[in-house]
């Protein structure tokens, strides 16, 4: 990445452009032209937070600080996005499986893989490890009275 | 004063039975504060059928001791792990996290236990002396007066907003904007929804807390440690030997030394809590506005014990605020208050103003269990910060998926509604983008919080004045003061951070986004 | 959550009964754990007098009777569940008004508020006008006032939306402020912000009479004798003044492809249930008493509820 596409200058731009759309996006909506009975629209309030934003991105293009690089950006590559998404893919896919097969079921696959993903060794600590902290978990919210998401492995317990 | 009630009340309040359900209410409390996702009132709405079953003084202990327990807790794990227990600790991770990061965390943990606990007991003593009065003044906050205390808060936002001015605004302007989605407050359509039915109640707090702080937190950690820089390698060594034996400790000097900021979170507390509808996540964000505001010197948000001081003696000087509206006309001015009430109801005493002569031994049993439960709090609270810290000492491979999964549930189990998780996910992915561009959180929740509650006081107040602005907005004394208050504030913090701003524009932060 | 397990049995029992008829399965409901849905989440009204109903619903129904917590929507993620699971009768669906007033207020409804089969109401709360005894002392006095000028009644959705319907009938007009919570709403009418709320029963006992009198019950079902007694006795209420009131129900509904006999199985136990003195006992004490409805009798009140709600919606958007 060069200079310019760290800064925040950039940065303004993005966020310019995506505030621009959003207050497009609420100002075509019929909804938002809609008057209650105290003379507001529908799209009044949310409006006002879109237009902030378009303001406050548009003031960063040119304010004092526009060509100075954020401490996050400095390092940043764009497969840190990339990452991180995959990694909420992840944990999204996790809590879809828990509640469709069960806390205790989901959960040890869950922390095995990211354990073993983020470095964790040896793989046999992991295991070990990530049968173990769903089980106490799942025992912790039963003892406070928490009802998760039950699996055929709840009834073993 | 009831002399034979008093005495009354002390005979049912020190039985080993009480003091048995007090000491489990606050370690419930904490336990349960401390995870994420979990507050005091879902806790309190978890053991209520077992209050049910208990007498009226086990009750309440069980139900305040876990209140108490449950707003001190939430600072436990947002000082270790970046992850705020519940809404209210938020603003205690700024300066507590970076705190743990510096490795002074047991130092940190005191200090919220303390002020915690001195908030906690002032706050009571001040509702135990003038509760009746303060309830009055509340009474002449109406959606004018109330209109313009959001406008102070918000006029806190150049405080919180960090270096980069723009940057912080466009945040607050974030949290305005997701404040709106959901049911209008005035005709409850559904506004800003994108066309999905599930957003129609809006985004729920804990969500946001959960996503903008504890998972985005997880994900840049999870990162760092997929890249293996050398700079976390050294934080995790620091994390490692955080609580080990030569760790610094929190010296009565550094307690005493906060007196200001813990006096700002006592006043803002009271005074939020026993306002209807503002609730603890408020007071903290306030208290620490204001502290930073007038302490520019204490680098307050950088890792300084005294922004942990400020928000956590306001957060819990809510605690005993939020029942005077309960005693004093029977309304319960949030929900855990609520709960409380539906507690007393069970034991078959409706809460009212007509309380004090029908159950005076009631209400004094109510006092003594407030201010004893803080006792408890400081012992048990000191117990589990240590077993925390050990948690603590866990390397980030096994820290970082195992919080995961506690967000996860934390996010499902405030409401067991699925589409809160994604909603959280997506959060966190935004979180994790603020910090990268070095945007603040702080202004996002502020205005989150803030923003609706002046859209839907501002349109009462020109709903009674039937659509005259100049009523609406200067229709008392009180508002007038209030708005000259505000003006003055955003002159005070305009001047100050430009002036400041410009002089620090060349310093380096390490890291932004404490605000 | 259902378990896999139970999930699996559901399957089998489902496609059991399609092929072997549905008779035997009928008559011998409930076989298998009840799931008592909720709308909200943990620690609402609703959700704690439904936990107090399940904690005594095992020994009645025979089986296991679990309380789910399906929150999101305005209520309405918790009866779409209710009708994405099989109408089999192990699915109750327990609400209060919310997520009528949801789906009446939305211009394009995911589901319309007459896709459920009432089995029963458990209890009801009316919407009061309180007001000062001095300003108001009466119905007419508050209906002169409100021509000379405009008057303030504060409260939350669903007490306006009872209040509303009256007032429409009756040709006055008010201001409507709506509150998020009935504590703000009180406080307010306490501090002098407005000139009148409208709360539900519970909420009144607390201000009538130091603060305040009933100027008129907005629900055309009389109030529990207790109740009027508490608040000083001889309320006005919709009927008498010949308008059709709102009562606000906290029902239970089935799946309405449910089959004709465990509908009428489920209703049956729901109304043991309700009428058993533990649960009436425990209702009384968190402030809502059983007033028990049957089901033709309630579910002849819905159709009629919906309607009512539906133009009374008007007037507060």
């Amino acid at each position: 990445m060069t200079d310019f596409r760290r800064s925040n200058r950039f940065v303004g731009l993005v966020l310019l452009i995506g505030a621009c759309l959003l207050f497009a996006y609420i100002w075509l909506s019929p909804w938002a032209h809609r008057e209650m009975r105290d003379g507001f629209t529908l799209g009044f309030f949310p409006l006002i937070g879109a237009g902030a934003m378009v303001l406050c991105a548009a003031v960063m293009l040119f304010d004092p600080l526009r060509r100075e690089v954020p401490d996050g950006l400095a390092g940043a590559e764009w497969s840190d996005a990339v990452l991180a998404l995959a990694m909420l893919a992840g944990i999204a896919a996790y809590a879809v499986a828990m509640q469709a097969v069960g806390f205790l079921e989901a959960t040890p696959i869950f922390t095995i893989l990211y354990m073993l993903w983020m470095g964790f060794r040896p793989v046999r600590s992991a295991v070990l490890l990530g049968v173990l902290i769903p089980i106490g978990t799942f025992a912790l919210f039963t003892i406070l009275g928490v009802s998760l998401p039950l699996g055929p492995l709840s009834s073993l317990l | 004063m009831n002399t034979d009630a008093l005495y009354e009340a002390l005979s049912l309040v020190f039985t080993f039975k009480t003091i048995m359900w007090l000491v489990i209410g606050v370690a419930l409390g904490v336990g349960l504060g401390a995870i994420p996702g979990l507050t005091a009132s879902t806790g309190i709405a978890l053991v209520l059928p077992l209050s049910f079953m208990l007498d009226i003084t086990g009750s309440l202990g069980l139900l305040i001791g876990l209140y108490k327990g449950a707003v001190f807790g939430g600072s436990i794990s947002a000082i270790s792990f970046a992850t705020p227990g519940s809404p209210d600790s938020a603003a205690t991770v700024f300066d507590g996290y970076r705190m743990t990061k510096e490795g002074k965390g047991r130092k940190a943990i005191l200090m919220a236990l303390y002020s915690s606990v001195t908030g906690d007991a002032a706050s009571d003593i001040v509702v135990i002396l003038v509760a009746p009065t303060i309830a009055l003044l509340a009474l002449q906050f109406g959606p004018t007066e109330r209109l313009w205390l959001m406008v102070l808060a918000i006029a806190l936002l150049g405080a919180l907003s960090g270096r980069h001015l723009a940057k912080g605004l466009f945040s607050a302007a974030i949290g305005l904007f997701l404040g709106t989605i959901g049911a209008d407050p005035v005709s409850s359509v559904a506004r800003n929804t994108f066309g999905q039915d599930w957003l129609r109640d809006g985004i729920h707090l804990v969500p946001l807390v959960i996503g903008v702080f504890a998972m985005s937190q997880m994900l840049e950690q999870g990162l760092e440690l997929l890249r293996r820089t050398r700079a976390v390698r050294e934080a995790t060594m620091k994390l490692g030997d955080l609580f080990g034996r030569n760790t610094e400790g929190l010296t009565f000097r550094e307690y005493l030394s906060a007196w200001r900021e813990m006096g700002i979170g006592i006043g803002v507390g009271t005074f939020v809590g026993i306002l209807p509808g503002l609730g603890a996540t408020v007071a903290a964000f306030l208290s620490f506005g204001i502290a930073k505001q007038l302490f520019p010197k204490k680098r307050i948000g950088e890792g300084s014990i005294y922004g942990i001081a400020a928000a956590e003696a306001g957060n819990n000087a809510t605690v005993g605020p939020t029942l005077v509206p309960l005693l004093a006309f029977g309304i319960p001015g949030s929900a855990t208050a609520a709960l409380i009430g539906a507690a007393l109801m069970l034991q078959g005493i409706t809460p009212s103003p007509r309380m004090f002569q029908m159950y005076p031994e009631v209400i004094y049993a109510l006092f003594i269990i407030l201010i004893l439960g803080n006792f408890f709090n400081l012992a048990i609270g000191r117990m589990f910060a240590f077993f925390y810290a050990r948690l603590g000492q866990l390397p980030g491979e096994i820290l970082v998926p195992t919080i995961m999964v506690m967000s996860v549930i934390g996010a499902y189990a405030a409401r067991s509604d699925p589409y809160d998780v994604l909603m959280m996910l997506g959060l966190a992915f935004m979180g994790f983008g603020m910090r990268k561009v070095g945007m603040p959180e702080a202004p996002l929740i502020i205005t989150f919080l803030i923003a609706p509650l002046l859209e839907q006081n501002l349109r009462r107040a020109l709903l009674i004045t039937r659509g005259e602005w100049s009523d609406a907005l200067f229709g008392s004394p009180v508002a007038i003061g209030l708005a000259g208050a505000a003006a003055l504030l955003l002159v005070v913090t305009m001047r100050a951070n430009i002036g400041g701003r410009l002089s620090r524009v060349g310093r380096q932060q390490d890291e932004p986004t404490g605000g | 959550m259902k378990t896999m397990t139970i999930k699996a049995v559901t399957a089998a029992t489902a496609l059991f009964g399609a092929v072997a008829g549905a008779q035997a399965q009928d008559t011998n409901y409930p076989q298998q754990p009840v799931t008592w849905v909720i709308p909200f989440g943990a620690g609402g009204g609703t959700d704690q007098l439904a936990r107090l109903l399940a904690a005594e619903a095992d020994r009645i129904f025979g089986e296991r009777v679990t309380v789910e917590n399906h929150a999101g929507a305005g209520g309405v993620a918790g009866w779409e569940y209710v009708l994405d699971q099989p109408a089999d009768g192990y699915t109750i669906f327990n609400a209060s008004p919310t997520p009528i007033i949801t789906l009446v207020s939305e211009e394009n409804p995911p589901i319309e508020p007459t896709d459920i089969s009432i089995v029963g109401y458990l209890s009801s709360y009316s919407a009061l006008l309180i007001g000062g005894e001095e300003a108001f002392p009466d119905w007419e006095s508050f209906k002169q006032a409100a021509e000379d000028r405009a008057i303030t009644v504060g409260g939350t959705n669903s007490t306006l939306l009872g209040i509303a319907n009256l007032m429409d009938q009756a040709g006055v007009e008010v201001v409507f402020v709506p509150y998020t919570s009935t504590g703000e709403a009180v406080t307010d009418y306490l501090g002098g912000h407005i000139d009148t709320v409208a709360t539900t029963e519970s909420t009144a006992v607390t201000i009538v009479p130091e603060n305040g009198r009933v100027i008129v019950n907005s629900s055309s079902r009389p109030l529990l004798p207790e109740i009027e007694e508490q608040l000083g006795g001889d309320v006005v209420d919709a009927k008498d003044l010949g308008f059709d009131g709102i009562s606000f129900p906290r029902w239970v509904g089935v799946h309405p492809d449910t089959p004709e006999e465990v509908k009428a199985r489920v209703a049956e136990l729901v109304g043991e249930v309700a009428q058993d003195p533990a649960v009436k006992e425990a209702f009384a004490t968190a402030g809502s008493p059983i007033d028990y409805v049957g089901r033709e009798e309630a579910a002849q009140d819905y159709e009629g509820l919906v309607e009512r709600m539906r133009s009374a919606v008007g007037l507060l958007q």
